[in-house]
């Protein structure tokens, strides 16, 4: 475990981060999510021991101190020494962290083959694509198999394909590592991430499992097209407790379930119960952009 | 391998890539050889150049060897130094305004060998291309003029590397303390200058102070008594220890780990 | 001609061959960088034709984003 408690950091005034704590298990993933200037990087590079805290500590496994051996970190713009080509430069920092020359160039061919980068490895990085370089940050983060991976905004400079590629990777990653990530762009939290982190002004507002802060936001909705669609049907179908809200759209109808247990199950009962056919049945889940919008302001 | 030593190679790497590692020692070999040359051919030169005016008489005397390798080293202390403060002053500042030190800090080193390493590659890159441009001094010198004799030419060798050294030292510290390469660079020159300048200003009544390093290297060349020496060793080699250990305390104490 | 025999070419020898090693590596470098073509073409007029000044202007100006 990876355990976070009561870092706080300052910048004159400003309280960049302000008291937070929360933990990590390994094999899980948390997202720290928040507008710019929450206190995601700062707080990432207090972990990463780029940054001292100003009061606090951070922990793995009951250890404090300099934990840089068991963490693998991606900063927000990885810089590369352009001059290397790519396997120089992941061997180089897997010599970094004490691996022989063997080692380091075996488990670099081995990284690169998973973040595919093998037909590029023997170039020089100044000469990679943008989201080469960044699939190259994933590969260096993990060169020495560290319990623990960190990444500020891995997929925030990526194109749509590109954050695809490396939210596989991280889903890939997570069996043996634990990883802390941060993102402002909401739907990459909802695709790996077990635990969720909102924060806001250098504080925690909301710190819940993935499905917690989906049910917190209570009902979800489903579509359903059935025929005969009549108005009868619906109106019968609005009066029930367990829907709060009905909204007809085109040949099919959105029903808004109250929160709670079965009212999905309730609902799918009145369907066959009334006699019609099932033509569309569609399930939406909350967005996370409400969740955060309304955690935000509350 | 510690990671001290696999920083240091990475900087002799990054000079080969960036051609400094070719480059700088040509130039020290160019500026070693061109000025015995020029200074042998220089009545040939005048004459080429559409000759004397009538009636004067050349009458530069015949410069003895070791006064020939001191003005090579005039250029050394001149052009060498400048060429290389300029090549190495974004050394360090340039990777933390680039930001290529994070991952690297980010792995179990010591910010301390981060630093030491590029003020040793630096030192080692000085001795090197100075080694090389005094060599080749030496042997043109020993054709055209003489030889100097070998006590003399090491001991001479020996402190003008000391003076190199003690430069090094003092970018690193620069470069620790500021964050703009360029104004890292300006301020070495200009305190080297100042300590050349202060201790020929202070000659007579303090002979031991380390900006004598090259002054003095140039007196052992040309065979003259030095009053001194040993304490403008001795204060030059601390000076040079301490200020190189002060940067890399200094850089190892803003880490957070 | 005269001047030129009047040195010994056995001495003047390796100070052209270190001359063209400065310029080639210089234009090797230059050729490689990755700049405008406009900039390249100033580099190499100023490599070829600044003796000794030219490359190390180069060197220490001209790769500053290399």
């Amino acid at each position: 475990m990876m355990h976070i408690r009561n870092v706080s950091k300052s910048f004159g005034r400003v309280h960049a981060v302000n008291d937070v704590t929360f933990s990590i298990a390994k094999g899980s993933c948390t997202t720290l999510l928040g507008p710019n200037g929450a206190g995601k990087t700062t707080l990432l590079s207090i972990a990463a021991k780029l940054l001292s805290a100003d009061s606090g500590t951070v922990e793995i496994d009951g250890a404090a101190g300099d934990l840089r051996r068991h963490i693998g970190f991606l900063p927000q713009f990885p810089q590369f020494y352009s001059w290397m080509t790519g396997s120089e430069y992941m061997i180089y920092a897997g010599r970094l962290h004490g691996l022989t020359k063997k080692e380091a160039a075996l488990r670099s061919r081995e990284l690169m083959e998973q973040a595919g980068l093998t037909e590029a490895e023997e170039r020089k990085i100044a000469g990679w694509s943008g989201g080469m370089k960044q699939r190259l940050g994933m590969a260096q983060a993990l060169i020495s198999r560290p319990s623990f991976l960190i990444l500020d905004e891995p997929v925030s400079a990526l194109d749509p394909k590109g954050r695809k590629e490396v939210l596989t990777l991280m889903e890939e990653w997570k069996a043996f590592t634990g990883i802390l990530y941060s993102t402002h762009v909401l739907s990459d939290a909802a695709v790996v991430s077990d635990d969720v982190v909102f924060m806001q002004d250098g504080k925690i507002v909301l710190y819940d499992t993935m499905e917690g802060v989906q049910s917190r936001a209570g009902s979800s909705s489903i579509r359903i097209a059935v025929t005969p669609l009549t108005d009868h049907w619906c109106r019968d179908l609005e009066r029930a407790p367990w829907v709060r809200e009905l909204r007809q759209e085109n040949d099919a109808v959105i029903v808004q379930l109250e929160s709670g247990e079965g009212a999905d199950r309730k609902l799918l009962h009145y369907v066959t119960e009334t006699g019609v056919t099932l033509t569309h049945w569609e399930t939406y889940r909350p967005a996370l952009e409400d969740i955060f919008l309304e955690v935000m302001q509350s | 391998m510690s990671a001290f030593w696999l920083m240091h190679a990475k900087e002799w790497k990054e000079s080969l890539r960036s051609y400094r590692l070719i480059w700088l020692p040509v130039v020290f070999l160019i500026l070693g050889i061109s000025q015995p040359l020029t200074m042998y051919y220089m009545e040939d030169l005048l004459q080429a150049a559409g000759g004397l005016p009538e009636g004067a008489v050349f009458s530069m005397p015949e410069p003895s060897a070791g006064e020939v390798i001191a003005s090579v080293q005039g250029q050394f202390n001149q052009i060498g130094v400048l060429v290389l403060v300029l090549a190495f002053m974004g050394q360090l500042s340039g990777e933390r305004k680039a930001q290529t030190d994070t991952m690297i800090l980010a792995r179990p080193v010591s910010w301390g060998s981060f630093a030491a390493a590029k003020g040793v590659h630096v030192m080692g890159m000085a001795a090197f291309c100075y080694g090389l441009g005094t060599g080749a001094a030496v042997y043109y010198t020993s054709v055209l003029y003489g030889t100097v004799p070998f006590h003399d030419a090491i001991s001479a060798a020996g402190l003008f590397l000391l003076w190199l050294l003690l430069v090094s030292s003092l970018l690193l510290l620069f470069q620790v303390l500021f964050a703009s390469g360029t104004a890292a660079g300006f301020v070495t020159i200009a305190s080297a200058l100042l300590l050349s300048l202060g201790s020929s200003f202070f000659a007579e009544r303090l002979p031991f102070l380390p900006g004598r390093l090259s002054s003095v290297s140039s007196q052992l060349w040309m065979q003259q008594p030095v009053e001194g020496l040993l304490g403008t060793v001795l204060s030059g080699a601390g000076l040079s220890i301490g200020l190189f250990f002060c940067a890399v305390y200094l850089f190892h104490r803003r880490s957070p780990a | 001609m005269e001047l030129l025999d009047t040195f010994n070419m056995q001495l003047l020898l390796p100070l052209l061959l270190l001359d063209f090693v400065l310029k080639l590596s210089a234009l090797i470098a230059c050729v490689r960088q990755e700049m405008t073509k406009e900039k390249r073409a100033l580099w190499i007029i100023i490599i070829v034709f600044i003796n000794f000044l030219g490359p190390i202007l180069y060197f220490l100006i001209g790769r500053r984003n290399a």
